[in-house]
């Protein structure tokens, strides 16, 4: 038998860190041409304008001013967006400035100091319409909707509207319902790495873009867009990129003001945007109103969902459809529900637009039931565990909206935190101040539908082996951070039987990388990963036929041995080394090239809006947080959490970890800090990284990651998503908690202590009016 | 983000500093609006205040004046402490957190270690006050039409604000250095003179200070010979545990009466954040004055205090929050100081 050592579940240092450590790896930042050019963007004054007249001449004079580029010039109002649904951004206003800070013009120069010097100099006329900056506003009738694609004169840029089986039934023979109205504030991805791109006009004409993004092949549509050129004379390139959670996922105004500004000048053009700008920018979670009503039986068995968001799309469309259906439908699971309905209305708002941002279009959702399901379960004196166990879903069933449901590892998630946490002891037990609450997950592992209707594969890996044993892996995944470069190695050299270290991966590069659909919806692993074991075995057979040329044995009968050796299946004396295998292979053959596709399976309904939350698979979750409430200040503590994710298989142990604790970092900002603040106008109030109040290390709870393992019959080695449903469920976790501390439910996020406070001060008033009355 | 060019003077003793101040300064024009761009010069401590603004191109002079290699700033003398010390040393000086417990313990509250590394004494205690609509880019203070302290002549935060800036006083240690009794040491093209840190700070938020004299600066913090015998505690309100400047901070002094501890004969009360300088609160004081310090007593003196405070809307929380909070923290500062208690 084969004594292949695998690497599976081990702790591997990501293949790219000792790079990123030591100051090798190569940022956006890092790099730069010969000629170039620094950009520097000029940004809308006003909410929303008509941009009239952009004058250059007094940013001209400034030394080292090249070019500045304005509304109106070639290419600056051609239309893009990730969604070919709403293509809805242009590079410049054409000929509308949708928000405050919005970029309205642009400028070239010799230094970064020139650009920001000349851009301050640049003077635009505008004039100016009345802003729209609350969502309820944005409902109304309008003489200027802020796209001609809005719905009806109004600024309602989507709506969605479900249901199934018989929800008002379900609610008239409910034993009990828990309801309420939700309000979360936006919050931004708070990535290390600024945003940046470099367009450099190659001299055969053809267009190079280096860029910071999670979606090199959306991006490069949209330059083909843009500037009019065929797919193929362009090139994206994506470096090292210093983390993104969704917000590198579109294709961005800035890009392609980079390349024209490329373009008009014939140098290469660079961008990299202050902190402030990033803010700007955007693309984070909407500003979401959410209602919802749950109604359970008396034995606490669910019966019927009914919610409704009112999301705040800002000035364009994004994501912004997806997420409008994500709000509902991912609400599904991990519990069966009978009977549910849920309509989702988003508007668009003269502020920075929404888009995707980690657990997108799921987290605000999930808080709004998660707490309520903490309700029922207080109603019906039931256990919160057992309330939730009792109503998971089984695995391989379908949910009344067609989501095929596989594995499952809820149930030992649910488990392990109840055990870990000590919660028998500790539930309703804990001294007044103190408590302790559960919030649950569930999470798509890659968006089954790809964006746009085709037949190509969402993900296709290539490999190569040469003479240096080397094996070189193409890919245009793209790692952000997360680790993916090392998951594809991981895969490739298990595939092969191989050791890692061989591997190097090259996923950077659109004119040498097949097509990869990028880093979005937590589809990387479950579907480049299996594209990458596919390439790496499709190789590996052609290996085995070596093999069987030296051996006179059958190619079929080689299976993967020690050391780096094919063994036959039924004689381990029988081993040819990789070194003799390829050697072999490459006689008369040359270099061995293979190649690997991942395309999801057909999945679900046919009614309207029955792509929205498909996947090959989901993810589960269940944490625990214990907390501790200053009454006296609203101030709330996170001593400990313990967060059990289901990931399939964890294929680096260490990696997954590092999800997960990232996730509830993360999540824990969304809780008790972090908000965007407009003023009246939609100007962003706190666009820096004092403001905008991310959780630093002392803020920062000790977490305990638990891996919960369901081996997915179709994920890579059983593998699914581990990057993003991990961020839902500790928001939740922490409101039940303060709701077991001091009593009081919190339907505001972030819960920041003047939130706490002054629900406390609420609940006070009610008590001492209860106890006046009696 | 770039610091705008600015010329850098590194003056190596106290006299190269005030004739380097001397020469890029003109003769004061007796307003104290902040002088046009084009003019004069600013200290450089740390530069962790003043280097953010320049960033953002608020009040950017032409002339940097680093203090770092001035001699006379960077060592202890007698009963004082150098204006040039970090933050850093404070916390971590043996002798401080054994003779002023509060300071060094204060010290560890302002920003992030890795800002306490090059912030100093001098610095925090001159830090610019801070609003909403002023430490903004200049692209956002350009579209927002704001403010009084920088460019524009009008504020957002009072409708008819006058020539009255209400930016917030932000430093952490003013009021603990208030509450020891500390005693300002500058110096200047005139020689030293002295000045209770009680005194320092007067006006709003552009004036900031009582009397500020051209080409001066502060040499040291006097630590009065009796600071050891008052019991000094601060309480900050901020939302994370590191790098948020304080929303509100309380300090108190208290000093027993003699054989019989626990009897207040002496109070200081000094509050940041409630207004654009540092505030003393004799109120409070009169209220503690000869009384027993109980939880009772604490209560009160918190109350008032809440009543006392004006916080404006120009910080993250909202001032009712902040306001309230200085019950809070008034109460929690006192009860700290009591005998009984370990701190
Ligand atoms: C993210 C962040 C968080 C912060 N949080 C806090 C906080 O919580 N609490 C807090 O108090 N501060 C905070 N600060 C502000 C600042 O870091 C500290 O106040 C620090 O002590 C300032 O010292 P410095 O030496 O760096 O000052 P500098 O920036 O060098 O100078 C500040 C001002 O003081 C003047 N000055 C410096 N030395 C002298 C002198 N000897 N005589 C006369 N004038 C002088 C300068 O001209 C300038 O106007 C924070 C800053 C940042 C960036």
């Amino acid at each position: 038998m084969s004594d292949y050592r695998s690497t599976v579940g081990q702790r591997l240092p990501l293949i790219d860190s000792m790079e990123k450590v030591s100051g090798q790896g190569t940022y956006i930042e890092d790099m730069s041409f010969p000629d170039m050019l620094y950009a520097r963007m000029v940004r809308s004054s006003e909410s929303h304008a008509v941009v009239e007249q952009v004058d250059f001449a007094a940013a001209a004079e400034i030394e080292g001013y090249v070019a500045g580029l304005a509304p109106g010039e070639a290419g600056t109002g051609i239309h893009f967006g990730v969604l070919p649904i709403s293509e809805d951004e242009t590079p410049l206003p054409a000929p509308k400035a949708l928000h405050s800070g919005c970029i309205v013009a642009a400028v070239a120069a010799e230094s970064e100091r020139a650009a920001r010097e000349a851009a301050l100099r640049v003077e635009v006329r505008y004039s100016v319409l009345d802003p729209v900056v609350r969502p309820r506003d944005a409902l109304r009738e309008t003489d200027h909707p802020l796209h001609p694609t809005t719905v009806a004169g109004t600024n309602l840029h989507k709506a969605v509207d479900q249901e199934f089986g018989d929800v008002d039934g379900a609610f008239a023979e409910a034993a009990t319902v828990a309801s309420g109205e939700f309000r979360f504030d936006g919050i931004n991805h708070g990535f290390t790495e600024p945003i940046g791109c470099i367009a450099v006009p190659e001299a055969n004409g053809r267009m190079s873009l280096y860029s910071a993004t999670q979606v090199p092949h959306y991006l490069h549509r949209a330059l083909a867009k843009v500037l009019e050129m065929p797919m193929h004379r362009i090139r994206v390139f994506k470096p090292l990129v210093g983390g993104g959670f969704g917000g590198k996922s579109d294709p961005f105004p800035h890009e392609m003001v980079a390349a024209l500004l490329a373009r008009k000048t014939g140098r290469p053009v660079k961008i990299i945007f202050d902190r402030d700008e990033v803010f700007l920018n955007h693309h984070g979670r909407h500003p979401t109103e959410y209602r919802i009503r749950v109604a359970a039986d008396g034995d606490g068995r669910l019966l019927g969902l009914d919610s409704h968001s009112r999301i705040d799309g800002g000035a364009w469309g994004s994501f912004g459809v997806v997420t409008t259906y994500y709000n509902g439908v991912l609400s599904q699971g991990p519990y069966r529900i009978p009977a549910f309905r849920y309509s989702g209305r988003r508007v668009y708002t003269n502020k920075p637009a929404s888009g995707a941002m980690r657990g997108h279009g799921a987290v605000n959702a999930r808080f709004a039931l998660e707490t309520c399901l903490d309700e029922v379960a207080e109603q019906l004196r039931l256990d919160p565990f057992d309330l939730r166990a009792q109503n998971a879903l089984p695995p391989n069933t379908t949910t009344l909206n067609h989501l095929r449901i596989t594995s499952t590892g809820f149930l030992e998630c649910l488990q392990q935190v109840r055990e870990r946490s000590g919660w028998e002891r500790k539930f309703r037990q804990l001294p007044h101040g103190r408590g302790i609450g559960l919030g649950c997950g569930f999470y798509i592992s890659g968006s089954a539908l790809p964006i746009h209707r085709t037949r190509t594969p969402q993900s296709t890996v290539h490999v190569k082996i040469d003479v240096d044993g080397g094996v070189t892996i193409h890919s245009m995944a793209a790692d952000i951070g997360q680790g993916s470069d090392t998951m594809l190695a991981q895969c490739v050299a298990e595939a092969m039987g191989v050791s890692m270290d061989r591997c190097r991966v090259f996923a950077r590069d659109t004119d040498t990388a097949p097509l990869d659909l990028g880093s979005y919806s937590s589809r990387v692993t479950f579907m480049a990963g299996n594209a990458a074991l596919r390439a790496g075995e499709a190789i590996r057979r052609k290996l085995h036929k070596a093999c069987a040329r030296l051996t006179g044995l059958r190619a079929d009968d080689f299976l993967r041995g020690a050391n780096e050796t094919y063994v036959h299946r039924d004689d381990d004396s029988v081993r040819v080394p990789y070194a003799d295998a390829l050697r072999e292979a490459l006689a008369d053959n040359g270099a061995l090239i293979a190649k690997g596709i991942y395309r999801a399976p057909k999945l679900g309904g046919s009614f309207k809006g029955s792509g929205a939350g498909l996947s090959p698979s989901y993810s589960y979750q269940a944490f625990v947080a214990e907390v501790e409430v200053d009454e006296e200040t609203g101030q709330v503590r996170v001593d400990k959490v313990w967060a059990a994710h289901d990931c399939g298989k964890a294929l680096n142990r260490l990696a997954v970890e590092g999800q997960i604790e990232g996730s509830v970092h993360m999540g824990l900002g969304q809780a008790l800090s972090e908000q965007l603040v407009f003023l009246n106008n939609g100007q962003l109030q706190n666009g820096s990284l004092l403001d905008y109040k991310i959780p630093a290390p002392p803020d920062t709870p000790e977490i305990e990651a638990i891996v919960v393992e369901s081996n997915d019959p179709e994920g890579p080695l059983g593998a699914k998503e581990c990057g993003e449903g991990a961020l839902a469920p500790i928001i939740p976790a922490v409101a039940n908690a303060i709701h077991d501390a001091v009593g009081v439910r919190m339907h505001e996020v972030p819960m920041t202590p003047e939130r706490v406070f002054k629900a406390l001060e609420k609940k006070r008033r009610a008590e001492e009016k209860l106890r006046a009355g009696s | 983000m770039q610091v705008p060019d600015f010329i850098l003077r590194q003056p190596a003793t106290l006299q190269e500093a005030i004739t380097a101040a001397q020469e890029a300064s003109r003769p004061p024009d007796g307003s104290h609006a902040p002088s046009a761009p084009e003019q004069g010069y600013d200290w450089l401590g740390g530069g962790t205040d003043l280097l953010c603004n320049y960033k953002w191109r608020i009040n950017q002079r032409p002339v940097v004046i680093a203090l770092r290699g001035v001699a006379e700033l960077q060592s202890d003398v007698a009963g004082s402490l150098a204006a040039g010390r970090t933050l850093w040393q404070l916390e971590n000086d043996a002798e401080i957190q054994r003779r002023y417990p509060a300071l060094a313990s204060t010290a560890a509250l302002v920003a992030s270690p890795l800002i306490r590394r090059s912030a100093t004494l001098g610095g925090n205690l001159h830090l610019d006050t801070r609003c909403w609509h002023f430490n903004q880019t200049a692209e956002w203070r350009a579209a927002h039409r704001s403010c009084l302290k920088a460019e524009a002549d009008q504020c957002r935060v009072l409708p008819d604000p006058g020539d009255v800036c209400v930016a917030a006083y932000c430093g952490d240690l003013a009021p603990v250095l208030i509450a020891y009794g500390a005693v300002a040491r500058l110096h200047g093209p005139d020689g030293e003179r002295r000045v209770p840190l009680a005194e320092y700070f007067a006006g709003d938020g552009i004036r900031r200070f009582a009397e500020r004299r051209r080409a001066e600066l502060m040499v040291a913090v006097e630590m009065p010979a009796d600071a050891e015998d008052w019991r000094v505690n601060y309480r900050k309100l901020r939302l994370r545990q590191t790098f948020d400047f304080p929303e509100g901070g309380v300090a108190v002094g208290l000093q027993w009466e003699s054989g019989n501890p626990g009897v207040i004969a002496a109070a200081r009360i000094a509050t940041t954040a409630y207004a654009s300088v540092p505030l003393l609160h004799p109120e409070v004081v009169e209220l503690l004055q000869g009384q027993l310090l109980d939880q009772d007593l604490a209560d009160r003196a918190g109350a008032l205090l809440e009543s006392l405070v004006q916080p404006m809307k120009n910080t993250s929380m909202s001032p009712s929050y902040r306001r309230k909070m200085a019950r809070v923290l008034c109460r929690r500062a006192l009860l700290d100081c009591s005998p009984h208690s370990s701190s």
